[in-house]
């Protein structure tokens, strides 16, 4: 088996509200080992956003251990950020600039050579299919290219680990598909990946693995055909129905 | 070691300066507010005041002012000199209320009530002379009434002194009066200036932050690019470090602009300005802007780092321009209170942010700055605006504040 690229341990994260206290994350634990795609399943409020957050060091984690890429996010923050790339539900792109300032800038923050940004940013563009975009501004470019320039983004300095929220939130059926063959590649490039997503098929088109989850806890993880097995449903939303019995609400 | 890291902390903070001030020059709000604005905007106000200013000045020079006359006292001697007189059209009612209720309509712009004083062994006309010195018609028809009546006074007073046979031009009066202004049209100018320039270019300072400011502090948090920007190898000082020095770099710029608009804009049509009968001459030298820029740079550190700790905490652009809105209104009261002249503002008042820049501005231009004052303000600055930046850190590295909502 691959070595273990993210560690996630007795994970826990606590929000305060005017209600009282949040158990946003509750005691999740798993492994995500090089070269796979993990898929954190779950709906809307599961906790995978924050579960995300904390192994891309913006949340700290109120108690429990995660290692990325053989660092710690909680001790040693700076060296888990220099390994990982990151999408949020929201593309996380400037309008006013072009594709290739947008890249150039990311390149240059995470201290890449001016040599290596351009190598990578012609390369990238074609890889992605966004040669003919490099020199227009993000703010003229569809949801779809915008996802596109933001999966670039998150690669151009090459991280080992690749975290996606939501990689095809809000895309049409076009993009989703684009999207999804560009994390497919990226996987074959030997990134390993972690995503979120509500969506079933993207979980069973992608994933090597998945996770579900639901109020902050793991209920069950696995390959799919590991999980239809177990719950002996064939379809991922019987699964998950399965998975979380009675705890499911609307 | 240290070294390393303290240099590429500053190449950091440049790369997120350099941009962050590209997206400002590309972005049409800000343009028009920190460049457009003041640098066409004042100029025009200026001469659409200046315009009616003189409109105005060179019609009540020339107006004659209607007065209501209630005369109770049948006094023909006062009457024929009234009616002579080209400075006045006089109007004569019966009623004192109707008259005072005429005045205040607008019918005249002053009334004299005319009685005869019983009480003395010579019967004396007793006039009361009503206007409202809240019109400026009011104003001058009470002034020219006033002049009217004094020479009347000589009239009569020749008149009596004749009737005894004394000559009333070959008596030596015993006091005579002159009025000598020493106010030059340079320092009147200067008075001019340094009533209006530090509170527009104080105003600017806060107004070029608070646009751009918002956006890339809020407004990062409502794009989504926040967190972006926090798994990049950029440290969370770093990033307000960025944005702070772009926030500082605007507002700066956008008060120098609004300077130069100003200084434009009066040299040109400002002579409307000028108080009535005076004329101005305006001018700053070098050296005197120089100093003007050195006092305030403190003082936009303090309001550009106020303007990233509210964008921080913010959830969103319109909540951080309204937590903002205190602060302006702030300078405005305060600016609006140094340019009437009317404080006091000496020694340890010099220790107040704000109002110490503002005094301190109108010293160097007026020419009668005190070093000490210029040492308080500068120290006072700095300290506050090093406290606020230490803060804007502090606050930018906390979960609860980055991810309120």
């Amino acid at each position: 088996m691959s070595e273990a690229m993210v560690e996630v341990r007795n994970l826990v994260k606590l929000f305060k509200t005017r209600k009282g206290e949040l158990r946003a994350v509750d005691d999740l634990s798993f492994t995500c080992y090089g070269g796979e795609i993990f898929g954190l399943l779950g709906p809307n409020g599961a906790g995978k956003t924050t579960t995300l957050r904390m192994l891309a060091t913006i949340l700290t984690p109120s108690s429990g251990s995660v290692m990325v890429a053989g660092f710690d996010t909680k001790a040693l923050p700076d060296r888990v950020r220099e390994r990982i790339g990151f999408l949020a539900t929201e593309t996380g792109l400037y309008d006013r600039f072009t594709a290739q300032e947008t890249l150039r800038f990311f390149g240059r923050i995470n201290r890449l050579t001016e040599a290596e940004i351009e190598e990578r940013i012609e390369r990238i563009l074609n890889m992605l299919g966004l040669t003919a975009l490099a020199g227009r501004r993000v703010g003229t470019f569809s949801n779809g290219e915008k996802q596109k320039l933001s999966l670039a983004r998150s690669i151009i300095h090459n991280p080992p680990v690749l975290i996606f929220d939501e990689p095809t939130f809000g895309l049409d059926v076009m993009a989703a598909r684009a999207v999804i063959e560009a994390i497919q590649l990226f996987r074959e490039q030997g990134h390993t990946i972690i995503l979120s997503t509500h969506i079933m098929q993207v979980a069973e088109k992608l994933c090597n693995r998945i996770g579900i989850l639901y109020h902050g806890r793991l209920h069950a993880l696995g390959t799919l055909g590991a999980l239809q097995s177990r719950f002996g449903k064939d379809d991922l939303e019987d699964i998950f129905f399965a998975a979380v019995g009675g705890e499911a609400t609307c | 070691m240290w070294e390393v890291t303290e240099q590429r902390m500053w190449s950091n903070v440049r790369l997120l300066f350099a941009k962050e001030l590209i997206g400002a020059l590309r972005d049409r709000r800000t343009m028009i507010l920190t460049i457009f604005f003041p640098l066409f905007f004042y100029p025009l106000i200026l001469a659409v005041i200046g315009h009616f200013t003189t409109v105005e000045q060179a019609r009540v020079e020339e107006m004659i002012p209607r007065v209501i006359v209630v005369d109770h006292a049948q006094d023909m001697g006062f009457l024929s000199y009234l009616q002579l007189n080209a400075t006045l059209t006089s109007l004569f009612y019966d009623d004192t209320e109707a008259g005072l209720a005429d005045v205040k309509l607008g019918v005249a712009e002053a009334m004299m009530l005319l009685e005869k004083e019983t009480t003395k062994p010579e019967s004396s006309l007793d006039v009361t002379l009503y206007y409202d010195q809240t019109t400026q018609a009011g104003t001058v028809a009470s002034a020219r009434v006033s002049a009217f009546l004094e020479d009347y006074l000589r009239e009569v007073i020749r008149g009596k002194l004749d009737a005894l046979g004394v000559d009333y031009d070959e008596l030596s009066p015993p006091l005579t009066v002159r009025v000598e202004d020493i106010a030059t049209s340079e320092s009147i100018g200067k008075m001019i200036i340094g009533r209006l320039l530090p509170y527009f270019m104080v105003l600017a300072i806060l107004t070029g932050a608070m646009g751009l400011g918002a956006e890339i502090t809020a407004g990062e948090k409502e794009r989504g690019t926040i967190a972006t920007l926090l798994v990049s190898q950029l440290s969370r000082t770093e990033i307000v470090l960025g944005k702070f020095l772009t926030v500082l770099t605007v507002s700066l710029v956008s008060s120098l602009l609004s300077a130069v608009g100003l200084l434009v804009g009066i040299r040109f049509f400002g002579g409307g300005l000028a108080p009535t009968g005076a004329t101005a001459t305006f001018s700053l030298g070098a050296s005197a802007f120089g100093w003007m820029i050195v006092v305030l740079v403190p003082l936009a550190v303090i309001l550009a780092a106020l303007v990233v700790i509210v964008g921080s905490f913010a959830r969103s652009q319109k909540e951080a321009s309204t937590y903002l809105m205190p602060i302006y209104m702030i300078i405005v009261l305060v600016g609006l209170v140094s340019m009437t002249g009317g404080v006091s503002f000496v020694g340890a008042r010099f220790l107040i942010p704000v109002a110490n820049t503002l005094y301190a501005l109108q010293e160097i231009i007026v020419g009668t700055v005190e070093i000490r004052h210029l040492i308080y303000t500068f120290a006072a600055n700095a300290f506050c605006g090093a406290l606020l930046i230490a803060a804007s850190i502090r606050l930018f590295k906390r979960e609860a504040i980055l991810f309120r909502s």
